[in-house]
């Protein structure tokens, strides 16, 4: 038999360690800088960055709860903002107090308008309502496969709208929902991401996500060798959105306010143009696009408004972010595919280099 | 055992199979000949559940595989390797023993107790590869990799489909001798397609000829060589 091609450079894994803990370990050193970055800004930054980085981590968390489906399962999906939504909106209903709901949505159903739970109780009560609508959206997509399923996810997206939008009573219409208490802090934000990274990562190293990685590289052989690709599916969108429902409630408890056009397509697309630059194969992808294109976009922000660069001013370039993202969508798609990242974490690409170091 | 009885399909013009009965038992190597489009792809894809037949009996044991999908299939204990290399390529090339090893015995524990991820990719001379992404193996590679991926599911039947396509004499030589140890090793039976008559006849018990959609002649593969159908159907001009 022939060696081993470098290409395929033999990527050494500790296989003396439990498979558990190995992921768990290497989901926390991809979540090293997102703590790093943190630490930093809470450290050095003025208060309205620290405002715009909170942001970021939000969309980290939906970018890495994206990942756990779209990634494992190899399908498109543009309906995660819908969760994102259904955690902000249902923790504004719940835990914002007695007075502000007085204004805000007086005529809510089942008495809502009269209960006030503690944030927790809320956060835990909206990830449940997160859970219950993933799992009855989730029998559906699971049973689909690439564009239908596709297509589903999108519906998602523009019905979740539809309902905030619309049903005023209980989300208060286009309007911004405000009053709800401010409990959380960057700090917290940060906790969450790398929580929201290491159970990503350990889903994708388990059985069932390696599983599912296999039914996306060929669903026909998966099923041949027992691979339950349904049942697979349906847990991967289940979790994937009790993920994105917690960046919802993340947002709602920082900024004390959510409006229905915050979990709309801009959102969408913004979290999905990270997960395509990072390479949605990897936890590491997301986290790696999500931190490239945050920064990138806050330096893109700061032309559009006529930035002065060496002494030149220059001239408003108003839709410039709108304009990169896109770019980075298409450029992305066309040259690479499968992101930067490719197939491997940062942690198992380390241990690559390491181990080539060693030997030579 | 594994017995194929009356199993008959048609895609649109092309009658694929037509009463194909066949059996396999424990233990024995059964040659699958005829030449291209007789449907020996297609009873594989039959028996392994991916085609439902219009007509006719699967059964592995006393359990009615036909119709009832790959994935039973699979957890009765029926393995197979692709003719056309269907590996999970962005795995390593150990995900994808991993994938077979865990997700192929729910109805069998005690099939697979003793395999490991190792042993099987050793076994197939693999072990300087598990890392290694399963698309950028070589072709000989991949094809032991789909064996190594077959067994791990512990099966009680195995079909290989021209698993020595694209492989030189040599690669070809160690690879019937890999599939007898397999055999000798544990109790299953294996179904072999091949257009290389000489491997086919070196390695198997009994061969079964198909063309067009029928199986025309059935025995040793003495009787095989010396037969006049077969002769003229398969081996046309060859004396
Ligand atoms: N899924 C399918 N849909 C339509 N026609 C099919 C399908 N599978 C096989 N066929 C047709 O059935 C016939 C038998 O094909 P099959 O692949 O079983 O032959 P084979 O004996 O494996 O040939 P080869 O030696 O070339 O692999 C061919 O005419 C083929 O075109
Ligand atoms: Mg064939």
């Amino acid at each position: 038999m022939a060696p081993a091609q470098s290409p395929a450079a033999p990527m050494p894994a500790d296989r003396s360690m439990p498979p558990l803990l190995r992921s768990i370990l290497g989901g926390l050193v991809v979540a090293v800088p997102v703590v790093v970055i943190g630490v930093l800004i809470l450290w050095l930054a003025p208060p309205y960055q620290v405002r715009i980085a909170f942001a970021g981590y939000v969309n980290l968390v939906i970018v890495v709860g994206l990942q756990i489906f779209m990634g494992n399962a190899n399908i498109g999906n543009f309906g995660h903002s819908a969760f994102v939504g259904v955690g902000a909106y249902f923790v504004a209903i719940l835990a914002t107090p007695l007075a502000a709901k007085k204004l805000s949505i007086p005529n809510a159903p089942f008495g809502l308008s009269q209960v006030v739970l503690d944030p927790i109780v809320a956060a835990v009560v909206a990830l449940g309502i997160v859970g219950v609508l993933a799992l009855l959206t989730g029998f559906i997509i699971s049973r689909l496969s690439g564009i239908a399923a596709s297509i589903v996810t999108l519906s998602l997206l523009i019905i979740s709208h539809g309902v905030f939008i619309n049903y005023t009573d209980l989300f208060k219409g286009a309007q911004a929902f405000f009053g709800i208490p401010v409990v959380i802090g960057l700090p917290t934000a940060i906790a969450v991401a790398v929580a929201a990274i290491v159970v990503a990562r350990v889903f994708r190293d388990s059985q069932d996500g390696v599983q599912l990685r296999a039914s996306a590289d060929d669903v026909l052989a998966a099923r041949a060798f027992g691979v339950d690709v349904v049942k697979l599916r349906f847990k991967a969108w289940v979790l994937s959105a009790l993920v994105c429902g917690a960046a919802g409630i993340m947002y709602a408890y920082f900024m004390g306010a959510v409006i229905a056009r915050a979990f709309f397509f801009q959102q969408v697309f913004l979290t999905l143009a990270m997960l395509i630059l990072g390479g949605m194969r990897t936890v590491s992808g997301a986290v790696v696009g999500c931190a490239i294109l945050s920064i990138g976009l806050e330096a893109i922000r700061s032309l559009e408004s006529g930035a002065t660069i060496m002494g030149v001013k220059l001239p408003e370039m108003l839709g410039l972010s709108g304009l990169s993202l896109g770019a980075v969508i298409v450029l992305g798609m066309a040259f690479r595919p499968n992101g930067l990242m490719g197939r491997l974490e940062l942690d198992e690409l380390a241990a690559g280099w390491l181990r080539r170091l060693r030997r030579s | 055992m594994l017995s194929v009885e009356q199993v008959s399909k048609r895609f649109g013009g092309v009658q694929a199979l037509q009463d194909v009965t066949l059996v396999c038992r424990p233990g024995e190597i059964v040659g699958l000949i005829g030449p291209n489009g007789a449907g020996k792809s297609s009873l594989v894809n039959v028996v392994t559940g991916l085609i439902a037949p219009d007509g006719g009996q699967v059964r592995l044991g006393d359990r009615e595989l036909a119709g009832r999908g790959p994935e039973f299939a699979a957890q009765s204990g029926v393995a197979r390797t692709f003719q056309n290399l269907r590996l999970f390529k962005q795995l390593s090339v150990r995900q994808n023993v991993e994938v077979a090893l865990t997700s192929g015995h729910r109805h069998r524990p005690d099939r697979v107790a003793g395999l490991t991820v190792d042993a099987l990719l050793a076994q197939q001379g693999l072990s300087d590869l598990a890392e290694a992404p399963a698309g950028v193996l070589s072709y000989g590679h991949q094809r032991r990799l789909e064996i190594a991926r077959a067994l791990a599911l512990g099966p009680e039947v195995m079909l290989l489909d021209e698993p020595a396509a694209g492989m030189n004499d040599q690669e070809t030589e160690a690879l019937a001798l890999t599939i007898r140890e397999i055999r000798d090793e544990r109790s299953l039976g294996i179904i072999v397609i091949d257009h290389d008559l000489g491997f086919i006849m070196g390695l198997c018990d009994r061969i079964t000829v198909m063309d067009m959609g029928r199986v025309v002649a059935d025995g040793t593969p003495e009787a095989i060589r010396n037969d006049p159908v077969v002769i003229e159907i398969y081996l046309g001009t060859v004396h």
